[in-house]
C-alpha cells in the first residue's frame, strides 16, 4: 500500500471543468471517502488516480513518485466497480487470479491465492462458478477479491454498494468495512451516499462542482461543516448511524 | 374402435386443420380480446411482406427449381437430373465451385481481419473527424460492384494512378506492375466491397462490449493487447463469427465486380454466362438452386451451431 496524493489536479473536457484544483492525500492504510452529488467530479477523481484520465494540470503521486503520466497497467491499482465488471468468460477463481496472471505468477500459486481471498470474503466454495450465476452481493465480493489479489498500491471503489438492496448493503458495509480495516488497505471510496461514506471511511472529502469543499473525519464533517453546501449535503441524523467512525 | 380410427384418419386431420385455419381467419376478421386484436395487427403488418415473399420469392424460386429438372430447354416439362449431373460431374463446374469458395473464403477472412481493428478504433477511441471516417469506411456499401471494380482499374490498371507512380519509382513498365485485372486485383476489389459490411456488423458488437471490464483488466496490469485478447475478444467473438458468416454470404453473391474483372470464373459469373451466352437454362437453374441451397443452409447452420449474434 502507498500514500496517494493528488496535487492541484485540474481536468477539463472541452469547455467543461470536471476537476478544479483538487488536492487530497490518502495516507497509507487509510480509507478516504470521496463524497458528493452527481457530476461533482468523484468518478473523474477516481479515474485520474487509476490512470484512465490524464489531468489537464496538476500531479498524481504514489509514495511521492510522480505517476501522472504512468499508464493504468503500470500503476498497480485495484478497481471495484458499481456494475461489478467481472470477466464473464472466466470462472470466479480465474477472475480473482487475473491480475496475478498478468504478473506472470504460476498457475498453482494463482489458484491458492484466489482460494485464500475467496475464503476471506466468505465465498470460498464458488471458485469454479460462472460469475454471472452469482447474486449481486456475491459478484461484488468477487470484484473486491480480484482487486485485492494484486496487493494494490491503492484500492479504488466506485460506488460499490449502489444497486444492492438496503439489507444487503447494510450487511456488506459492515463486513467489507471491517475487512478493509483488518487488511490495512489504502482506499479511495467514491460514493454519493453520505451514510455509506460516514460508516466506511476514515476520512471524507466532500466534492462540489469539481472542488474539494472539506476534508475531514466523519465527525469533523458532521460537527463542523466547512460550508453551507457541506452542511446541507451531510445533513444526517447521527443517532441513526451507530457504526459511524467517530 | 372404428370411431377412434375415423378420428385419426388423414381426412379428419385435414378437417381439423381446415377448421383451425377458418377459426384463425375468423379471429383475425372479428377480434374480441386484446390478444386477438394484437394478432390482427401482426397479420396486417406482415401481410405486405408475406405477399412479396410469395410472389417475388417462393414462386420464382420454385420455378427455378422446376426449370433445373425440366427435360425441355424453354418449357417446364418432364423430370431430369441431367443438369445436376453436369454440375457435379463436369470438372469445369467443380473448378468454378472451388474458385468461388477459395476466393470468398480468403476475402472474407481478410475483410473481417481488417474490420476488427477498424471497428475497434471507431468504437473505442474518440477519433478526430470520426463522422468522416465512418462515411469513408461505409462508402463502398453504396457503390455497385461494377463501380468498385472500375475504381480498382483506375488505381491499379495499366493506366492506373498507383501503377503509374510505382512504375515511375521503380523504372518498370506499367504493364508489368498493373494487377487490376489479375486475381490479386479481383481479391482487392472483393475485399473493398466486403470490409464495410463486416465493419458494420462488428461495430454493433463493439457497442455492447463491457468497457468497465476492460478498464478492470487494465488496472489489474493487462496491457492494451492483453486486455483485447483476454477481455474484449471473448466478448466480440460472437460478432466476429456472425461477421464471417454474413460477409462470406455477401462474397458469394458478388457479381458486378466480376463483370469488369473477369479474371476468375466464379459461380455467379458462370451462372450469368449460362443464361446469357450458353443458353443452358437447365444448368443455370441447377446452379441457382445449388447456390440458394448452399447459402441458405450455410447461414442457418452457421448461425445455429455457432455463438454468432446476428440475424439471418
Amino acid at each position: 500500500m502507498a500514500d496517494v496524493t493528488l496535487d492541484a489536479v485540474r481536468k477539463e473536457y472541452g469547455g467543461t471543468t470536471a476537476l478544479d484544483g483538487v488536492s487530497i492525500t490518502v495516507s497509507d492504510g487509510e480509507i478516504l471517502g470521496v463524497l458528493g452529488p452527481s457530476g461533482c467530479g468523484k468518478t473523474t477523481t477516481l479515474r485520474t488516480v487509476a490512470g484512465f484520465e490524464t489531468p489537464t494540470d496538476g500531479t498524481v503521486r504514489f509514495d511521492g513518485e510522480d505517476v501522472t503520466n504512468v499508464p493504468p497497467e503500470n500503476r498497480n491499482v485495484g478497481l471495484v466497480f458499481q456494475e461489478y465488471a467481472l470477466f464473464d468468460n472466466m470462472t470466479v477463481a480465474e477472475n480473482v487470479a487475473f491480475g496475478l496472471r498478468m504478473r506472470g505468477v504460476g498457475k498453482r500459486e494463482r489458484r491458492t491465492r484466489a482460494e485464500e481471498l475467496l475464503e476471506l470474503l466468505d465465498i470460498g466454495e464458488m471458485g469454479d462458478r460462472d460469475p454471472t450465476t452469482l447474486s449481486g452481493g456475491q459478484q461484488q465480493r468477487v470484484g473486491l477479491a480480484r482487486a485485492l489479489a494484486i496487493e494494490p498500491n491503492i484500492l479504488l471503489l466506485d460506488e460499490p454498494m449502489t444497486g444492492l438492496d438496503a439489507q444487503l448493503k447494510a450487511r456488506l458495509r459492515t463486513e467489507i468495512g471491517a475487512l478493509l480495516a483488518e487488511l490495512d488497505v489504502t482506499g479511495l471510496y467514491v460514493t454519493h451516499d453520505q451514510e455509506e461514506a460516514m460508516v466506511m471511511c476514515d476520512r471524507v472529502a466532500v466534492l462540489n462542482e469539481g472542488r474539494v469543499e472539506q476534508v475531514g473525519t466523519p465527525r469533523e464533517i458532521y460537527e463542523s461543516p466547512a460550508s453551507e453546501f457541506v452542511s446541507e449535503f451531510v445533513a444526517l441524523d447521527a443517532p441513526d448511524l451507530p457504526f459511524v467512525r467517530w | 374402435m372404428s370411431d377412434r380410427h375415423a378420428e385419426n384418419s388423414p381426412l379428419s386431420t385435414l378437417r381439423a386443420l381446415a377448421a383451425r385455419v377458418v377459426g384463425a381467419v375468423e379471429t383475425v376478421a372479428n377480434p374480441v380480446t386484446e390478444r386477438e386484436r394484437e394478432y390482427r395487427r401482426i397479420v396486417a403488418l406482415c401481410a405486405p411482406f408475406s405477399v412479396l415473399l410469395l410472389v417475388a420469392g417462393l414462386y420464382p424460386l420454385s420455378e427455378v427449381v422446376r426449370i433445373s429438372v425440366s427435360t425441355a430447354q424453354y418449357r417446364s416439362v418432364g423430370f431430369s437430373l441431367d443438369a445436376y449431373a453436369t454440375l457435379f460431374g463436369d470438372p469445369y463446374y467443380r473448378r468454378v465451385a472451388f474458385d468461388s469458395l477459395w476466393l470468398t473464403t480468403g476475402t472474407t477472412l481478410v475483410s473481417v481481419g481488417l474490420a476488427v481493428p477498424i471497428a475497434h478504433a471507431l468504437e473505442k477511441y474518440d477519433l478526430p473527424g470520426e463522422d468522416l471516417l465512418v462515411t469513408l469506411v461505409s462508402f463502398p456499401i453504396s457503390l455497385p460492384g461494377i463501380v468498385a471494380a472500375f475504381m480498382i482499374l483506375v488505381l491499379f490498371g495499366n493506366n492506373g494512378v498507383v501503377t503509374a507512380v510505382a512504375a515511375a519509382l521503380t523504372g518498370s513498365r506499367p504493364t508489368d506492375l498493373a494487377f487490376a485485372v489479375s486475381v490479386p486485383g479481383l481479391f482487392v476489389a472483393f475485399v473493398y466491397s466486403m470490409v464495410p459490411r463486416a465493419t458494420l456488423i462488428l461495430r454493433g458488437t463493439y457497442a455492447e462490449v463491457d468497457s468497465a471490464a476492460e478498464e478492470a483488466a487494465q488496472a489489474l496490469g493487462a496491457t492494451p493487447f492483453e486486455t483485447f485478447r483476454y477481455v474484449t475478444l471473448p466478448q466480440i467473438r460472437p460478432g466476429i463469427t456472425g461477421a464471417l458468416i454474413l460477409t462470406f454470404r455477401t462474397g458469394l453473391a458478388i457479381f458486378g465486380t466480376l463483370v469488369v474483372i473477369q479474371t476468375l470464373v466464379v459461380w455467379t459469373l458462370q451462372l450469368s454466362r449460362e443464361l446469357g451466352v450458353g443458353y443452358d437454362v437447365q444448368v443455370a437453374g441447377a446452379m441457382a438452386t445449388v447456390y440458394f441451397a448452399f447459402t441458405f443452409l450455410f447461414t442457418v447452420l452457421g448461425l445455429r451451431y455457432t455463438s454468432a449474434e446476428v440475424g439471418i
